[in-house]
């Protein structure tokens, strides 16, 4: 400390030298020298002094911390703040102050600006932790309706731990080889350094990594008191507030955290933490042995049962083809004699036309026979009786020949009748001429011509 | 490449659907030999997956971390 001092004095000198402050400055330049310590934090022991203002109006209370050596700190904190501890600030409380020293410009007072305040005897914290529990049960915190479900066969897992610890070391001894990928945000994990540490864990790791499947939070058991970074109000607003599910193991079965009622998933080991993020995996090689098993099983039944189906469909088909072909030759049969039957009565009918016929023809046969030798007895008779034939004939003629005599022009001539011409054709009446015409006039020995002097009709 | 790309859990569901499918009543065989040849590819890819997975480690830092 002492060699720290003399550098930093070193340091300082020749800014210092000449340099007259004023009295913002001085505030301002001192508060600067304290800056470090709000960045990093103090975390401060002791008991509440005798007096305690709170200023309900403006929202802030003012108290001082003494110990046995009778130090008085002036401390200043935000009623919320101070609310939150869960306990009813008194004088003589135990508490654990965090925060940051200030010069505070108005009085020049110098005073402890609390960020976080916390109870320390185990009665107080026991006390702190059911008030905090039932508060922050009836806003709803560890509401079972409100709890992410883990997903299965997870693969990317963010993991917040104290680094190098058993409890990491457990918990990666019994993730099993599934191709897990861990993202390590190392943390404290007791003490009030593990609030912020974890808080600021749950809060990058949702923001930078937001494709992890689930958050364990986990550390080895410990003592009630040891585990109070887990039963503080802002780890269970962060762990409410996670997108990315969070497992609790935090190593102590009977105290339960918290954390742990506020997480989506409690396991009660950084062992079973590992274990419970390998069961889905574990599970699913199981299912896919068997899945295996029972695939070609069923396979196998199938192609069985189909065998058995196809032998049945083909005797049922050789059945019935049977059937088929018997009652088709039955038909068949059937038509075969009804055409025998057919044929053979036309076969009949045929042969009695044909005896008809026959019997026909033999009648036709014996009448042309019959002609033939009428004809051949008229010629014979013709040649035997030729002659007398010939006398009928000859008489006959000469008996027609002396008709035809008797009607001839000639006769008539002879007999005295003439025939009368005009112009060569034989005249008939009066009223073909006319007087003058000359006619020629036909007798049985020549030819007269005369002209008509007059006609008269009769 | 094929194998970083592969989704276990994506078949693992099939497989599981196609365990499922195989409990039916009535089942068509081109439709079941298709399935089964399916199924136990997914198996086989599965295993590789299982057989070659070593888990993996990252370390993250805060900002505040990578001062120190």
């Amino acid at each position: 400390m002492g060699d720290y001092s003399k550098k930093f004095a070193t340091k300082l000198k020749p800014f210092l030298t000449d340099k007259t402050f004023t009295v913002s400055e001085f505030i301002d330049f001192i508060n600067g020298l304290l800056e470090p310590l709000k960045l990093c934090k103090v975390m401060i022991r002791g008991e509440i002094g005798e007096d305690i203002y709170v200023n309900e109006k403006n929202g802030w209370v003012i108290f001082n911390l003494i110990d046995q050596e009778k130090s008085e700190l002036g401390c200043f904190g935000l009623s919320y703040v101070v609310d939150r501890m869960g306990v009813e600030i008194r004088p003589g409380l135990e508490v654990k102050i965090t925060g940051y020293p200030q010069l505070r410009k108005k009085k020049g007072r110098f005073s402890f600006q609390v960020e976080r305040i916390n109870p320390v005897g185990e009665g107080d914290l026991k006390k702190q932790f059911e008030i905090l529990k039932k508060r922050l049960d009836e806003e709803g915190f560890f509401d079972p309706k409100k709890k992410k479900s883990i997903p299965q066969l997870i693969k990317r897992v963010g993991l917040i731990t104290s680094k190098g610890s058993d409890a990491e070391k457990d918990f990666l001894t019994h993730l099993k080889d599934y191709g897990f990928e861990v993202f390590k945000y190392s943390s404290r994990v007791e003490g009030d350094a593990a609030v912020d540490g974890i808080t600021e864990g749950i809060k990058i790791l949702n923001r930078n990594y937001s494709d992890l499947e689930a958050l364990v939070i986990t550390r080895g058991g410990g003592s009630w008191e040891s585990l109070q970074a887990f039963n503080s109000e802002e780890l269970v607003k962060a762990a409410f507030a996670s997108r990315i599910p969070v497992i609790s193991a935090i190593g102590h079965e009977n105290d339960v955290t918290l954390l742990d009622m506020v997480a989506d998933k409690r396991v009660s080991t950084p062992t079973d933490a590992g274990k419970f993020l390998s069961e889905s995996w574990e599970e699913a090689e199981r299912r896919i042995n068997d899945s295996e098993k029972n695939l070609s099983a069923s396979i196998k039944k199938i192609v069985s049962q189909m065998e058995k189906r196809f032998l049945e469909q083909a005797a049922f088909f050789e059945r019935r083809i049977k059937r088929i072909l018997s009652e088709k030759e039955k038909d068949m049969n059937y038509f075969l004699n009804a055409l025998t039957d057919k044929i053979e009565r036309k076969i009949d009918k045929f042969h009695s036309l044909e005896k008809e016929f026959e019997s026909q023809s033999y009648k036709i046969k014996i009448e042309i026979k019959k002609k033939k030798e009428k004809v051949i007895n008229f010629y014979k008779d013709l040649q035997k009786n030729k002659l007398r034939w010939e006398k009928t004939i000859e008489k006959y003629l000469l008996k027609e020949d002396e008709k035809l005599n008797l009607s001839s022009p000639d006769l008539k001539l002879k007999q005295g009748y003439s025939i009368t011409k005009l112009q060569g054709k034989i005249l008939k009446s009066v009223n073909d001429l006319s007087a003058g015409e000359v006619i020629e006039t036909t007798l049985v020995d020549g030819v007269v011509e005369s002209r008509v002097k007059e006609n008269e009709q009769k | 490449m094929s194998k970083n790309n592969f989704d276990f859990t994506k078949a693992y569901k099939e497989i599981e659907e196609i365990n499922e499918w195989f409990q039916k009543e009535e089942i068509d065989l081109e439709e079941a030999l298709e399935k089964y040849e399916r199924g136990m590819e997914l198996i086989k890819k599965c295993r590789e997956r299982l057989e070659k997975s070593k888990n993996k480690f990252k370390e993250i830092k805060d900002k505040y971390k990578n001062d120190e």
